[in-house]
């Protein structure tokens, strides 16, 4: 028997901001425990939530961002759950009115592009910590009511690569708008997969498992491969898969039960009453969707059509606005596009890789870049030589001129300086003259490697290579 | 009519344990209060709009600066239970 | 002293008569005289309210309230001050910050004397419900004060304090104030920032004034209502200058009388005693026809199923994690929640609390909570149309005088029935004001209620006012 995957996703990210969506606290990270709460946050008795605008603007940003339609007119409504970590018994957040609903966000696997389906996105209050012990937990309020913004996605993503390039690229709009940091290690960004297959041709969804806490995009596409190899040996089987929340092991590489669902949790959902109605008029949404920068997937087709980068060079460009910003400001500082890219894939990219580092804390510079990219390009260097100037233009700084110079790496093109030293070399070498005509090609080899070695590596080979042969046929 | 079972299904969402003993009182006394509210289902109110807010207003917010945040001693004052400047509770299963 | 109306007071204190220290230790004197039988002060606040007085006494008395002793019903939360809200869940809770209307207050040179006895969360019409004992009414000790402000009521009427705070969510203030003889006002929801006050239903809450003549209740509204920026649903209306218009004529105002507050739902005393208003308030020039509310009898059932909805969430944060009761028994999480709510919180508070939660789990929201949001809406429909031909409506406050401690305990449905002529202004919002207008055969008090337009405090003072000119029942005090 055959089977289709369905997952859906549903991501929390942690909205940019300086003091909570309810309370006037600190919205900060990494604070010692509870130094930066409000009464507010502690769910005292007699307190009141208050709206952060910037919250309010921050969602209709990512809302629109996702190419979601917006809801005019929202109230808040409360979730009740009873947590140590949620302190007033109820969260915040917009059940019956999100934000935004019906968006996109267009991915690509292996040179496919599809879209995958947003349902709605909606603004809520994240809870306190817990960290456990043995016994016993220690609850800290800090997080208690930061501003998030929840992205559910519809069930149409069929793969654990399309799942990974969905967060890829949620992650990339929501990075390019500013509106999180989406730091999945310091959780600013969390992700559940809800994960089920059927047998092709059945309407019906299959058992679902919800994938809890997946904490990197790899850990993502390894947590959704396993269920689904899990998923189908089971049907095979012939058991009956049981609606579980998993979380994935990342040492044992496979997910493992939480807990088994008994029939859905009942949040007694309703309207939040003191909080007054929220009112986004198209002028709002006009400034809003003003206020937005070019979206990743705007810059891949300016990089397919415009600079004709290949579709993958240009996915993997915009992945990081960091990246993507560099290698616009080295083109724009007059670097050819594909070059650019070239670099910016391979040498940039391996070097902070290996390094664990980010461009920004690097000395390297769009306008040091393309200098570098032109100098390879009119002839002062080889790409060879280049791979010592950049890792000097990375770690060092400076022009690329000046590193150059510095490691006197200038490449020799000076026809006459360089028909001098061949004239030298074959002279000294007549047995290699000699050899060459009698048909043994390897011969120039050796006098190629004569003439780098008195240059010091440093003449142009194309150059060496034309004269070369220009005097030897001479002789 | 709610039954004993309903009523401790209910306690256990509201999360306060119900005694045993006094159930039947309980059970009772709650469905002549539902019985007294259930008066509103004679009404056909399909189309009317919900009144969420009395004093209805739009768009009221706060600005984003952040104050100072709250003196911790005396929070933790009032906690039951404190260490290392977090409440403590006996084990949270883990969700 | 104390009897004496706020301006005199106020005159008093400029002429150097009397120090706002002596008015706080007269306000203690009283207390110790009477509350051991009246109980209707949870907690007192004597070391601060006599440092406050002291430095109040060296300061020039620039506002009205500068050195006058109020009580606070113990669901205000004050900084360092034990807030109860009646319930053992609170006994030992110390707040760590103070309601706006306690900064306004204080700033305004006024002296919280302490904390005032309520039923438990303010749920109940008659302060039996209080971990804190009973409070008796000073008309006659064996009957309620009434609920659930019956601490706030019963200093009030017996002149421990000349104004009190309370709360009112379905007549809170307003059936204690015409039990006890009073005025209590329940101003128009949002005029009264709500931070701080401790939540039962958040859409129908709203802080109400407790005092002896309509000019000091309406001294210490303008003292406390206005915008809030920690409340999201307070009004940014301007406060009108209440005491600046009461004294306009009525004549020519038009008031309506619901025809189904005067049906048989009320005793004939009362009814006898509005009558008898009606009578007055023509012979001022005004005009009162009668009018309809034709929902009046889904009234109990909306507010019963909202006001349990809305607690049962606002109720959750008393959990026995971060303040309140903790149960000894409990040693894993889910028995401390279970355990010390099950504790903490009365048999009317937990009753409420389990029919809130059922109205709003999956199956029943729709036809419960849902629904009950939509009779407001028509509820309001039916005031709008009043109000497009009447300025205010009058009636009674409750349906009968005070009854007897213990008389009504195991009677629930027909306490709840009790609040029918109160709860329609909190499901719509609206101000509506007791005030005394008569005895009954036993000589218990009895209430006019006057309810009006949103933040049309104004027009309720002012016919409030003109009716105290004519009466005399405002003057009446009970022997203690």
């Amino acid at each position: 028997m055959n089977f289709e995957t369905i997952i859906g996703i549903e991501v929390h990210a942690e909205i940019k901001s300086n003091a909570k969506i309810y309370s006037p606290a600190p919205h900060a990270y990494g604070e010692a425990p509870n130094t930066m709460t409000h009464v507010i946050d502690w769910g005292y008795p007699g307190v009141l939530p208050t709206l952060n605008k910037q919250v309010v603007e921050q969602a209709l940003r990512a809302a629109l961002a996702l190419n979601c339609e917006i809801t005019h007119e929202m109230s808040f409504d409360r979730k009740n759950y009873f947590y140590p970590d949620n302190p007033k018994g109820y969260q915040i957040t917009q059940d019956r009115t999100p934000i935004g609903r019906n968006g996109y966000i267009e991915i690509e696997v292996n040179g496919v592009k599809k879209r995958i389906g947003v349902t709605r996105v909606h603004i809520e209050e994240d809870a306190g910590k817990s960290t456990h012990y043995d016994g016993y937990s220690l609850v800290d309020l800090n997080r208690q009511g930061a501003p998030l913004i929840e992205i559910v996605s519809e069930p149409e993503i069929h793969t654990a690569e399309e799942a990974a390039a969905y967060i890829e690229q949620l992650r990339a709009i929501l990075l390019y708008t500013d509106v999180s940091d989406v730091k999945m290690e310091e959780g600013s960004m969390r992700c559940d997969a809800n994960v089920s297959i059927r047998p092709i041709g059945q309407e019906a969804f299959g058992t679902k498992s919800e994938l809890k806490n997946l904490n990197s995009i790899s850990n993502i596409q390894k947590g959704i491969e396993f269920e689904i190899t899990r998923q189908t040996k089971s049907l095979l089987a012939g058991e009956v898969l049981r609606q579980e929340t998993r979380r994935f092991d990342e040492a044992a590489r496979q997910t493992v039960v939480m807990r088994v669902k008994e029939g859905a949790s009942d949040y007694r959902y309703y309207p939040e009453a003191d909080l007054s109605t929220l009112y986004i008029d198209h002028e709002w949404i006009s400034r809003a969707k003003a206020s937005l920068p070019e979206l990743p997937q705007q810059r891949r087709l300016r990089y397919e059509n415009a600079m004709e980068l290949t579709a993958y060079d240009a996915q993997v460009l915009t992945l990081s606005k960091e990246t993507s910003d560099f290698f616009d400001a080295t083109v724009a500082a007059g670097a050819n596009p594909k070059q650019a890219a070239n670099w910016m894939m391979g040498e940039v990219q391996a070097y902070l890789n290996k390094n664990q580092l980010v461009l920004a804390q690097t000395p390297l510079t769009p306008q040091t870049l393309a200098e570098m990219i032109n100098l390879i390009e009119d002839g002062t260097i080889s790409s060879k030589m280049a791979k010592k100037v950049f890792m000097h233009l990375i770690e060092k700084g400076g022009s690329a001129d000046a590193a150059v110079d510095k490691l006197g790496l200038k490449q020799i093109s000076d026809t006459g300086l360089i028909t001098d030293i061949v004239t030298a070399v074959l002279d000294a070498n007549p047995q290699s003259i000699e050899d060459f005509k009698n048909g043994k090609d390897r011969a120039i080899g050796f006098l190629v490697g004569q003439i780098m070695k008195q240059t010091k590596g440093q003449a142009n080979p194309q150059v060496v290579n034309q004269i070369l042969m220009a005097e030897i046929s001479k002789r | 009519m709610l039954e004993t079972k309903d009523i401790l299904k209910i306690g256990d969402l509201a999360k306060i344990e119900l005694d045993q003993q006094d159930m039947e009182k309980v059970t009772a006394k709650i469905n002549e209060i539902l019985h007294l509210v259930d008066t509103i289902q004679e009404l056909d109110l399909d189309h009317v709009e919900p009144m969420i807010h009395p004093n209805p207003l739009q768009n009221v917010f706060r600005d984003d600066q952040p104050q100072a945040a709250a003196e911790l001693q005396p929070l933790l004052a009032n906690v039951p239970e404190v260490q290392d400047e977090q409440i403590k509770v006996p084990t949270v299963l883990k969700a | 002293m104390l009897d004496r109306s706020i301006r005199e007071l106020h005159q008093a204190i400029k002429n150097q008569e009397v120090t706002p220290s002596q008015l706080v230790n007269e306000s203690y004197e009283k207390i110790s005289q009477h509350d051991k039988v009246l109980n209707s002060f949870v907690t007192l606040n004597e070391e601060r309210a006599h440092a406050q007085a002291k430095s109040l006494d060296e300061q020039p008395a620039k506002h009205v309230l500068h050195g006058i002793p109020v009580g606070i019903k113990d669901n205000i939360i004050t900084k360092d001050l034990r807030t109860t809200c009646g319930s053992k869940m609170l006994a030992d809770f110390n707040p760590v910050y103070n309601a706006t209307v306690i900064e306004k207050l204080v700033a305004a040179g006024a002296v919280p004397v302490g904390k005032l006895n309520m039923d438990e969360f303010a749920m109940g019409s008659s302060n039996e419900t209080s971990y804190f004992g009973v409070v008796r009414n000073p008309w006659n000790t064996d009957y309620v004060p009434g609920g659930s402000s019956g601490g706030s009521a019963a200093a009030v009427a017996a002149g421990l304090v000349p104004v009190a705070l309370g709360s009112d969510t379905g007549g809170s203030v307003r059936q204690p104030a015409a039990l006890t003889g009073i005025v209590g006002m329940k101003p128009t929801y949002g005029r009264i920032s709500r931070y701080g006050l401790v939540a039962f239903a958040s859409s129908f809450d709203q802080i109400g004034i407790f005092s002896r003549t309509i000019e000091d209740n309406a001294l210490v509204l303008e003292a406390i209502a206005g915008l809030d920026p920690m409340d999201n649903t307070s009004s940014p209306l301007p406060v009108e200058d209440y005491t600046a218009k009461i004294k306009k004529p009525v004549s020519g105002m038009r008031v309506g009388v619901p025809a189904e507050y005067m049906s048989d739902i009320v005793t004939p005393e009362v009814r006898a005693a509005v009558e008898q208003a009606i009578e007055i308030y023509r012979s001022l020039g005004v005009t009162v026809e009668e009018v309809h509310m034709p929902h009046l009898k889904y009234v109990v059932p909306a507010y019963y199923i909202i006001a349990p909805s809305e607690a049962s969430s606002n109720l959750s944060r008393f959990d026995g994690m971060r303040f309140g009761h903790r149960s000894s028994e409990a040693t894993d999480i889910e028995s401390i929640f279970r355990k010390s709510r099950a504790e903490g919180f009365g048999d009317e508070v937990k009753r409420r609390i389990l029919i809130g939660t059922y109205c709003l789990s999956a199956g029943h929201f729709d036809s419960y909570y849902m629904k009950a949001l939509k009779l407001r809406t028509v509820v309001k429909e039916d005031f709008d149309a009043i109000f497009k031909e009447f300025d205010a409506i009058i009636g009674p406050t409750t349906t009968a005088p005070a009854f007897k401690i213990g008389e009504n305990k195991e009677k629930t449905i027909d306490m709840y029935m009790n609040d029918i002529l109160t709860i329609p202004a909190n499901l719509v919002g609206l101000p509506a004001m007791s005030i005394p207008a008569g005895f009954s055969s036993d000589g218990l008090p009895i209430g006019l209620q006057l309810t009006g337009k949103h933040f049309d405090e104004a027009t309720l003072y002012q016919l409030g006012h003109a009716f105290e000119q004519v009466t005399d029942y405002h003057t009446k005090r009970p022997t203690l």
